[in-house]
């Protein structure tokens, strides 16, 4: 089971995109074991899921068959929901390049092979970002700072006023 | 990094009604407070090793995996003398419509769950509450520090005679807290109104949730009112808590237990139930003069169903107070008020409170109410009763017309033991029942205004035993007769 996940968070670094490649694993699955041979091959797939599907060794699709798919998968959710998770609030949206790119440095920066960045969009923080690992809540962004010097860059407004 | 970036947060687990499971938060502790992203306010209730139990306070929709931020101040409330005469919620929050509180902003924020202060820093209750009402004051005293329950049927007149305590406190310096724990809103509002018509809401502090507030917050009312209640005995000033009511406490907190999973006990209240109530009541008492000096005198009120109080919060309250007053709706609709049953309440602190005149003038009536009643059933099969058996049964008759009171009246101390003492001369002897009750108020005002009888209400105070007051009001019997023809 563990083998199967790490083949998959090999390349996924978020948990909403692993939850959305769990779920079209699965109906690939699904639909190769129990579906018309034809479906199969024409599920309605964006290409950058087709690729990755594409991407998978061939070992990896020999693992599944029509009696354990339900329980791997079952397992998977269970697994999946006690990875490490990293909250990172962000003040715009990442496209999959950044995305894999910070993916891979938070991966490497805390040691964690498994870890997932869960990313919340919150145009409040003005630039930056703040993470929380554990409970705790770090604010590296813009808004903290601006928040921080307050009084300094009020005085300076007001000194620039007069 | 300072502390303005750093904070703790947590996700939602789990969520029940008000109830919410959080994880993360690694250095939460019980009493904490926690704030969601859309501003909802919780109260961390107990921690768990993979989560924490939080009961909300705001009303709002709670989604799954919802972000919630530790707050840095725990629950608490703003106290200060600003309270004095207002009505506020469990959170300190106005509710009377009257504005803000307080403009300055650096008041005392106290915690509302604390620990009762230990025995060192308890006195010895020596000094009398009084009531100004006669049963109370005379039969079963209340002392200064005292916790009283005050238990009866639903109209029984609970109520209304603690409104009559609370009127009767005005000029004596104490500070009366009210909680109203959970009743509809209008029996609040008429509360209000009641004590501003008797000009009695500037030394009190009203706590009011109603029925239709999140349960968590009335649960929190008693404990809000305590915290007020020990700010002003902080202060030195003698409090009258009352709490009203503490069953629909228990119901509450019977509620939310049921809902948190605990294992139902007697009555499907949880095993802690006694605890809960233990733990603030054990916050009233009178205190040494380095703890404050002050005094909280607490009346629980409870209510019953067909006066059957061997239930089990009845019982354990009974057992955490210093005495109860048993109300029944059977004496009131028989015309007594208050229709306190003195023969199933009791008062184990008041006595030691007592002038030791009242207090021997006190048993000299209790012997007769007693002794009257034992005699009670002989009464019914004889016609010729002994001239002794008579003399009982008419001075049992005349005292219970002497205890009867009207809402919203106070008989000082004095007129109390004189009144009291009067079915023992010869002025009442032949007197019925119906003439004390034509002529009751016009005997107390002359012992306040006649110039022949008030060298006796002034000398109460130096007599030692009861027959000297007897004595002296048997040759005051000639003025009394002129006053009542």
């Amino acid at each position: 089971m563990n083998e199967i996940l790490s083949i998959i968070l090999k390349d996924t670094y978020s948990l909403t995109s692993l939850k959305h490649r769990l779920r079209i694993l699965q109906s690939y699955f699904l639909k190769t074991f129990f579906g018309e041979i034809e479906t199969s091959v024409n599920m309605p797939l964006s290409p950058q899921d087709s690729n990755w599907l594409k991407s998978l060794p061939s070992s990896f699709y020999q693992k599944f068959n029509k009696d354990n798919i339900y329980n791997i998968f079952s397992g998977l959710e269970k697994i999946g929901t006690n990875t490490p998770i990293l909250t990172m609030h962000l003040a715009f949206e990442l496209n999959d390049t950044t995305l894999s790119q910070i993916g891979a440095f938070t991966r490497k920066t805390f040691d964690s092979p498994s870890l997932l960045l869960d990313i919340k969009v919150d145009p409040n923080l003005i630039a930056g970002t703040a993470l929380s690992w554990k409970g705790v809540y770090r604010d590296y962004s813009l808004r903290a700072k601006l928040e921080q010097k307050r009084q300094e860059l009020l005085e300076e407004f007001r000194k620039f006023l007069r | 990094m300072s502390s303005t970036q750093q904070t703790e947060v947590g996700y939602v687990v789990s969520s029940r009604d008000f109830l919410v499971y959080l994880d993360g938060l690694p250095t939460i502790k019980v009493n904490d407070m926690v704030e969601s992203d859309t501003g909802l306010r919780g109260w961390v209730t107990s921690t768990f090793e993979d989560k924490i139990e939080v009961l909300m306070l705001d009303e709002g929709a709670i989604k799954p995996k919802q972000e919630f931020r530790r707050l840095t101040n725990r629950l608490g409330i703003n106290v200060g003398d600003f309270l004095l005469g207002r009505a506020v919620n469990s959170l300190g929050v106005p509710i009377d419509g009257k504005g803000l509180l307080s403009r300055t902003k650096t008041n005392l924020n106290l915690e509302l769950d604390r620990e009762a202060l230990g025995i060192e820093s308890r006195e010895f209750i020596a000094n009398q509450f009084l009531t100004g009402i006669t049963l109370i004051d005379t039969l079963i005293p209340l002392g200064r520090g005292q916790r009283e329950l005050v238990l009866g049927d639903a109209h029984s007149g609970k109520t209304g005679f603690l409104i009559d305590i609370v009127v009767n406190q005005k000029n004596t310096g104490v500070i009366c807290v009210l909680a109203s724990i959970g009743k509809p809103a209008v029996v609040v509002r008429n509360l209000i109104d009641t004590l501003r018509l008797n000009k009695a809401l500037d030394y009190n502090v009203i706590i009011a949730t109603s029925s239709s507030e999140p349960p968590p917050l009335i649960f929190l009312t008693p404990k809000t009112a305590f915290t007020i209640a020990e700010y002003f005995q902080k202060k030195g000033k003698d409090v009258l808590l009352i709490l009203d009511d503490l069953g629909s406490h228990a119901k509450i907190y019977r509620e939310i237990s049921l809902l948190s999973n605990k294992s139902p006990g007697r009555e499907s209240y949880p095993g802690d139930m006694f605890y809960q109530h233990a733990h603030l009541l054990e916050r009233a008492g009178n205190f040494l003069p380095e703890y404050g000096g002050g005094s909280i005198t607490a009346l629980p009120v409870i209510e019953l169903s067909l006066s059957d109080f061997t239930t089990l919060i009845p019982t354990n309250l009974m057992s955490m107070t210093d005495g109860h007053l048993l109300f029944k709706a059977g004496l009131r609709s028989q015309g007594q008020t208050p229709a306190i049953d003195l023969s199933l309440s009791v008062s184990r602190v008041g006595r030691q409170t007592q002038d030791q005149m009242t207090n021997l003038l006190s048993t000299r009536v209790r012997q007769v109410l007693s002794a009257a009643a034992d005699l009670e059933t002989i009464s019914r099969f004889s016609l010729e009763l002994p001239p002794e058996t008579q003399l009982i049964l008419k001075r049992r008759e005349l005292i219970m017309e002497i205890l009867k009171q009207d809402p919203l009246t106070a008989i000082p101390k004095q007129i109390q033991a004189i009144l009291l003492a009067l079915p023992f001369t010869t002025f009442l002897q032949n007197k019925n029942r119906s003439f004390v009750e034509k002529y009751k108020v016009i005997i107390s005002e002359a012992f306040l205004k006649h110039p022949q009888l008030i060298p006796i209400t002034k000398s109460i105070t130096k007599l030692k035993t009861d027959e000297e007051l007897i004595k002296l009001l048997e040759a005051a019997g000639a003025v009394l007769a002129k006053l009542c023809p």
